[in-house]
């Protein structure tokens, strides 16, 4: 198809966005209210999922390190940490600073006498707690993890917190499986409202597409002004959503952070820059996705001359 | 060249459209298709425009046969023809020229090329003079005028016309055939099928009588009911 030709198909379909006035602003308006309840579950199950995988990566693993594990073995061992994606961050802590932790955190209030302080220093007793703390990325990343560990030879007994884990993960499952549902449930109804403006639409210009078709127009001629049309009617009606979320969730977080301390200082909501950067995008191929298929499913039979 | 090789084509219910149809129309043809309505007529013209396909049997036009056309073809096939329908299908709210010229545009020729193409395809029908009229202003003959221009502008190889002549008086259906005629003279296939006595009477051309949907008269030359 030609430039010159898609652009005339443009302007009919622009043209026809507004010579369905009522219908089109239907459309628009009910995507527009899709699209803004999509925004809110979006910005919820988002905000979930950030926080039970933050809350997840603070709770870290302990892999006990084998007694006599050499100080190669141990760079090996941090080497193949930092090798995967799946860890946010660990720490080595040798047999003598876990002694000096030991000694800081439990016994800073103990009088002990020094030669029984000597004698322990000497021959310390946490000889054996050699150990490298690790914290996942995310939810859902510990069983990887903890698997992995297991199966290391430098391990010999990995600590962590399986229910609590498994409890967030599945709380943010479960928010996205929500989410989803209610996701595509509003696009199936946007998908038939734009279907219906587009079949209107297509009804009034039935006889031109007619005559388009005998005199050898291909289906993609006939269809493109009317694919416009359905795109157009999704662009319009994510402007209003797009907008509202972005003012709406950055005056939100500035509330709670202003009137809700308590609230604002367990839970860090994601950024609005985060959340636009992944909501602009799906606005965008809902509301074009829905804009195309909706017409193509107005058109077709109508094609079929 | 058009050859039909034994198509039938049944409509639901068990309707009979046309049965066993044997027939060849030569390049440069004037040919009339006649019978009652109903007969099977319009089933025929709609096979060769590809708006049917056949139950069964062939149908070549130009060495290719259009029953096994992909739908992605069909557009292909309908610019090497030209439609005209009865009711004569122009766009209301374009005027005669933008109606001709829209034949032109949906196949992308450039603007330069319609702007030579549709005076020409005026002066043929002689309806240069109401290039700027809309459907409406104009009378029922020139309405048709302008459908066949819209349907030779492309310089087609054939001409279908289905019932060109149906919704006019005696004096229209004479100047729309004798547009037709000039059409066939300048080397078009032209088939029209019409169940109109008097222009199949007074035009003498080979004349394709269907009854039920099979052919029962197939005269080089003749008028409605003439025996061979």
């Amino acid at each position: 198809m030609k430039i010159r030709t898609v652009g005339t198909c443009m302007k009919e379909g622009f043209k026809s966005v507004f010579r369905n006035g009522l219908m089109s602003l239907a459309s628009i308006g009910t995507i527009t209210a899709c699209l803004i309840i999509l925004g809110i579950v979006y910005c919820l199950v988002m905000n979930v999922r950030s926080f039970a995988d933050s809350m997840n990566s603070t709770l870290g693993m302990v892999a006990w390190l084998k007694p006599g594990i050499t100080q190669s073995e141990v760079q090996e061992m941090e080497a193949q940490l930092e090798a995967r994606d799946d860890i946010g961050d660990y720490r080595y802590v040798s047999a003598e600073e876990a002694w000096e932790i030991f000694k800081t955190d439990m016994l800073g209030g103990y009088e002990i006498s020094d030669m029984l302080m000597e004698d322990l220093n000497s021959d310390n007793p946490l000889k054996n707690s050699a150990n490298i703390e690790i914290y996942p990325k995310a939810a859902g990343d510990q069983a990887g993890i903890v698997d992995f560990l297991n199966n290391s030879p430098y391990v010999r007994k990995v600590s962590y917190s399986q229910n609590a884990s498994k409890a967030l993960s599945s709380f943010a499952a479960l928010v996205t499986y929500v989410g989803v549902a209610l996701i595509g449930f509003l696009v199936f109804i946007a998908l038939l409202l734009i279907t219906n403006t587009i079949k209107l639409s297509v009804y009034i210009r039935k006889r031109e597409i007619n005559i388009m078709k005998y005199i050898g127009a291909t289906d993609a001629f006939v269809r493109l002004p009317f694919v416009i049309e359905g795109m157009m009617i999704g662009v319009l009606g994510a402007i209003i959503p797009t907008a509202l979320v972005y003012f709406g969730y950055d005056a939100l977080i500035r509330l709670v952070e202003s009137r809700f301390n308590a609230i604002a200082s367990l839970f860090e909501f994601m950024s609005v820059s985060a959340i636009m950067q992944g909501l602009i995008p799906l606005f965008l191929i809902l509301s074009v996705g829905v804009g195309v298929i909706g017409s193509s499913i107005s058109m077709r039979k109508h094609l079929k001359v | 060249m058009i050859e039909l090789q034994d198509v039938t084509k049944v409509y639901e219910g068990d309707v009979t459209g046309v049965e066993h149809i044997n027939l060849k129309i030569e390049d440069g043809e004037f040919v009339f298709i006649v019978g009652e309505s109903g007969s099977g007529k319009s089933t025929l013209l709609k096979l060769l425009m590809r708006e049917l396909v056949p139950d069964e049997g062939s149908i070549i036009i130009d060495g290719q046969d259009i029953t096994k056309l992909r739908r992605g073809k069909v557009a292909e096939l309908r610019r090497n023809m030209g439609i005209v329908f009865q009711d004569y299908r122009l766009l209301s709210s374009r005027t005669v020229y933008e109606n001709v010229a829209f034949a032109l545009e949906v196949i992308e020729v450039p603007p330069k090329k319609i702007q030579r193409s549709v005076p020409a395809a005026l002066n043929l029908v002689g309806l240069a003079h109401k290039a700027k009229s809309l459907p409406n202003g104009i009378s029922g003959g020139e309405q048709q005028r302008t459908a066949i221009a819209r349907a030779i502008v492309n310089n087609p190889h054939l001409v279908l016309a289905d019932e060109p002549t149906g919704n006019l008086d005696p004096r229209n259906s004479e100047e729309i055939m004798d547009v037709l005629d000039a059409i066939n003279r300048r080397g078009t296939t032209v088939i029209v099928a019409t169940h109109d006595r008097d222009i199949v009477d007074e035009m003498q051309k080979r004349v394709i009588h269907i009854e039920n949907g099979c052919i029962v008269r197939d005269s080089e030359e003749g008028g409605y009911d003439d025996e061979d």
